[in-house]
């Protein structure tokens, strides 16, 4: 034989011999493999969830929160235009959830929101309460309004929830609405996996921006009760406010957040205000940072100055002076506008930065800040490259659009297959009978090249399940829909090629004639029908989600295959009785 | 030598086409009006699964041993078919299962009339701000006017008197929203009948939630998936239009829609679930269509070099006949592993087969009297311009 020759079977069989290494693991349970094997390599194929069953999360939507925040938004569209338009001093205030307060300095400016001006909000507020004398109004958020914000908050949990888990890659999840609960399902995850599946999916990613009230003596009247030598410490710090003069305030700290916490919620916190918590790192008294984090309080307003809503983009980027990864946030048009007014109005005020209900940062305003830019800077405790991923996954979370209302986890359980444990075994029955007769056909109707055809298909679904399993693509019914079609199509290259041949003798060539011209004619043809499956199948893989995407891989991943099983290792095969044996007739 | 297509076989396929075309347009016809047909007597164009329209979520807590094979069975015997039955693996309660069912209202849209008018004699209509179910639960809810004070008997009362029987009444919510939630004794009473009966008293110990469930195929999805088909059909043009000739392009599109359309008339028809699966099965018909059609034109390309003397029609002619022994062997193939998924499969993995068996099929059928055909018909128009 050729050297080339050689070379393409030693190639063949190298391929093989990964192909049984990565199927391995898949086909023989865990035990009975040594430990070594399984060290370095694990990768299996998974079975869908109709399968095989896995793992079922529920989880509620706290949709009172989004309602909060709906309203926050509304008051603060409220402010912007009484402001802008109406050239009144005014302050807003927020009571529970529903409520918005609005104060005129001037009592008599109240006459400035009238019909007209609340006309824009007839959908989204009611008025309970006008007290001319004293210049407050009282809105509240319209019952039906709730309603729909409340929906849609459950809508839109779904569609974030089904793009986070997308990024897993192949897996097929099935997502969907329950009554007010959202439920996931995730076909059988590794342990690994579902830890990091429950963090993303749980991940509110809510970006909110809060002012911060250190002019209250709130905080140092109930320092008061705190004991001394108890877990909580009571401490002072200063800024420089700016025209207001250096601010002196109190705050609380704690190693134990369960104690802090328990604590706060001992107190008579106003209802236009709230304490929030954050991490930092520890420090002494004299100011230099101790090895340890420790969480501290924050007496902030209620509501929400901005939200992540006015978010157009996240990115990673690097602190100038430190040389840490942060995130860049970018504002839309009213987002930067509303950034601007609040940065300018609240000049030498600290604001809390909050990102899932814990402060992340507390920076002074220095001055008017244009442009709609900000940023976050991330917790001090890790390493370079664990803070790189951090920002790497918050930049992910924070694009794939935040949660409109946080999740609650009502409960997570193993579930068995939907499909059912003998439909799914019957199954298999029938694609190992059908897979047989394909094979018996093939030997029958094409004898010796029949043969030579059955050995690549072998070969060929060896090296379908050796990807998929080098993947850990998940095997759905979809998914075997797409290896059907493989298995009964991949025989088709040599149908095509066999019956070229036939007719390549007919012409009365030489078997070696017969097969070279069968090959070089035919393979333009298997090439341009393939390819055109290909292009849909990669497509479907690229804008398909869910179960389609599942079906795209394995069609892909069959016709890859197929080609290589169907044109160069029958082509081998036939190279070798044609070259070596030099029949007289082909067993064709 | 096994040898079931003569080499020299000469069948007139283009002569008869326009018999061929007639009879095709009237099988999508056919398959279209099936659609609206259904869509206007049964409600749904397509009998579709849970995956798309959601329903309800049952949970049931057996006392003894029963295989979710039983479970189904027992649904199935019912007529609650294509029932999804789950078992959960939870060590508190060793038999639980979670059944979804396609839409099973426990109340149904004249009853729930037959109600909102008994509330509306009793509170009076302008007192009722809304009435709210939603398909598949268990409970409804009364929206009364702010203000308005209700008795919770009453409104059990009312319900009772439109023949719906109720577990509890009670105020739902805050205080001032004045809305009561009425819990319906429906499903889980029906439930628990048929396991009684068909597994024995007593092997039902609880029915502990009945809720409705949203689609597992969501808008954004649908959208998608419809989308990503949409472009993968132009690109597919775009290929076979520079691959060959632009005049191959609509044939080989025309077939597939043809195969896909008729598959699915099938399913309207004969009124199977329709499934996310049943969709995978439509894209795989799809690729099986297209992958046909083009060995198919790639020689009718390779023999318009060849035979410079004959005409188009003849030339396609040939080629069809040249790979017709192909185009059947393939298909068998392909049909050999389908066919015994339908037979051997149960439930999805039986309708599943169902639609590849039949797509294979039409695709094979199309591949030979449609999509060549047509080649013919725009290579005359071709012609004439190029004469001109």
């Amino acid at each position: 034989m050729e050297r080339s020759w050689w070379w393409k079977a030693l190639g063949i069989l190298l391929l093989t011999v990964v192909s049984v290494i990565y199927v391995l693991p898949s086909v023989v349970p865990e035990k009975r493999l040594p430990s070594w094997y399984t060290k370095h390599i694990n990768k299996r194929l998974q079975l869908g969830l109709d399968l095989q069953g896995g793992i079922h999360l529920v989880y509620e939507v706290e949709v009172d929160k989004a309602v909060s925040d709906k309203a926050d938004r509304l008051a603060s569209d409220i402010e912007e235009r009484l402001i802008k338009d109406k050239k009144v001093k005014v302050k807003i205030t927020r009571e529970g959830r529903d409520d918005i307060i609005v104060t005129m300095q001037k009592p008599s400016d109240l006459k400035v929101i009238d019909k007209k001006f609340l006309a824009d909000y007839r959908s989204n507020l009611d008025e309970v309460e006008r007290n001319q004398g004293a210049g407050t109004l009282r809105l509240r958020m319209d019952a039906e309004y709730v309603e729909e914000v409340q929906d849609y908050a459950l809508r839109q949990g779904i569609e974030t929830i089904r793009g986070r888990v997308d990024k897993f890659g192949v897996s097929e999840p099935s997502i969907r609405a329950k009554g007010r609960d959202i439920v996931v399902e995730l076909p059988g995850l590794g342990k690994k996996d579902f830890e990091r599946v429950k963090k993303i999916i749980g991940r509110t990613a809510q970006l909110e921006f809060k002012m911060c009230d250190d002019e209250s003596d709130f905080m140092t009247r109930a320092a008061g009760k705190i004991k001394k030598g108890g877990p909580i410490e009571v401490r002072n710090d200063s800024y420089d406010g700016k025209q207001r003069g250096t601010v002196v305030y109190t705050y609380l700290q704690s190693k134990d957040k369960k104690a802090l916490q328990a604590f706060i919620d001992t107190l008579d916190v106003p209802k236009t205000h709230m304490i929030m918590l954050g991490e930092e790192q520890a420090k002494d008294e004299k100011g230099n940072d101790l090895p340890e984090k420790v969480w501290r309080t924050y007496y902030v307003h209620r509501r929400a100055e901005l939200t992540g809503e006015y978010i157009t983009d996240a990115e990673v980027q690097w602190d100038e002076r430190t040389g840490r990864p942060e995130v860049g946030l970018n504002f839309d048009r009213n987002g930067a506008a509303i950034f601007e007014r609040v940065s300018g109005d609240h000049v030498g005020e600290r604001l809390a930065i909050i990102l899932d209900e814990k402060v992340n940062s507390a920076p002074v305003f220095q001055g008017r800040i244009g442009g709609g830019r900000a940023r976050i800077t991330l917790g001090g405790f890790k390493n370079p490259m664990a803070l790189q991923q951090e920002a790497k996954d918050l930049v992910a979370v924070l694009r794939t659009g935040a949660l409109p209302a946080p999740l609650r986890k009502v409960f997570e359980t193993q579930v068995g297959p939907t499909l059912g444990r003998d439909a799914v075994s019957k199954g298999m029955w029938a694609f190992a009978i059908g897979g047989g007769l394909v094979l018996l056909f093939m030997f029958y109707y094409y004898k010796g090249a029949g043969f030579i055809a059955d050995l690549g298909l072998i070969l060929n679904f060896l090296f379908i399940a050796a990807i998929l399993s080098g993947f850990e693509a998940t095997l759905t019914l979809p998914g075997i829909a797409g290896l059907v079609l493989t298995i009964g199509m991949a025989v088709d290259a040599n149908v095509i090629i066999y019956e070229r041949i036939r007719e390549e003798q007919a012409l009365g060539k030489s078997p070696r004639a017969a097969v070279d011209a069968g090959y070089s004619r035919a393979f333009w043809t298997i090439f341009d029908a393939q390819l055109t499956t290909a292009i849909a199948a990669f497509v479907l893989m690229q804008y398909g989600s869910g179960p389609i995407r599942g079906f795209a891989v394995t069609l892909l991943v069959g016709i890859i295959s197929s080609v290589f099983t169907g044109v160069v290792v029958t082509r081998l095969c036939m190279d070798l009785v044609v070259g070596k044996f030099r029949p007289k007739t082909l067993s064709i | 030598m096994a040898r079931w297509i003569k080499p020299n076989i000469n069948v007139d396929f283009i002569g008869r086409r326009r018999t061929f075309w007639t009879v095709s347009g009237l099988l999508v016809l056919a398959s279209l009006v099936a659609l609206v047909v259904n869509a206007f007597t049964r409600g749904d164009a397509l009998k579709y699964s849970t995956d798309f329209k959601g329903g309800s979520e049952i949970q049931v807590e057996f006392a003894r041993d029963v295989g979710p094979g039983k479970v189904r069975a027992a649904l199935d015997k019912a007529g609650f078919e294509g029932a999804e039955v789950v078992r959960v693996d939870d060590s508190k309660r060793p038999y639980f299962f979670m059944i979804r069912l396609t839409e099973v209202s426990a109340f149904s849209a004249e009853e729930q009339q037959k109600v909102q008018q008994q509330l509306a004699a009793t509170f009076k209509k302008e007192n009722i701000e809304k009435f709210d179910y939603r398909p598949g639960g268990d409970k409804a809810y009364v929206h009364f006017k702010r203000g308005f004070e209700v008795k919770p008997d009453l409104v059990e009362d009312a319900f009772k008197k439109g023949g719906i029987e109720v577990q509890q009444v009670q105020l739902f919510g805050r205080l001032q929203d004045n809305t009561y939630e009425v819990g319906l004794a429906g499903l889980d009473r029906d439930i628990r009948k048929i396991f009684e009966k068909a597994l024995g008293a007593g092997v039902v110990k609880d029915v502990p939630q009945v809720e409705s469930v949203g689609a597992k195929m969501g808008k954004q999805l649908r959208d998608d998936g419809i989308k990503s088909v949409i472009y993968a059909l132009l690109l597919m043009l775009v290929y076979i239009a520079f691959r060959f000739d632009f005049q191959y392009a609509p044939g080989a599109v025309i077939a597939l829609a043809h195969d896909v359309i008729i598959t699915t008339g099938l399913f309207a028809v004969s009124w199977q679930e329709f499934s996310l699966s049943v969709v995978a099965a439509l894209l795989t018909i799809a690729g099986y269509s297209i992958n046909d059609t083009i060995v198919v034109y790639d020689r009718i390309r390779e023999n318009v070099a060849k035979m410079r003397d004959r005409k188009f029609p003849l030339v396609v002619n040939a080629s069809i006949n040249e790979t017709l022994s192909r185009t059947l062997l393939t298909s068998l193939t392909t049909l050999f592993t389908c066919v015994s998924i339908w037979i051997v499969g149960t439930g999805v993995l039986k309708t599943f087969a169902f639609a590849l068996t039949a797509g294979v099929l039409v695709g094979t059928y199309s591949s030979i009297f449609i999509a060549s055909p047509i080649t013919i018909v725009l290579n005359e128009r071709f012609a004439k311009k190029k004469a001109r």
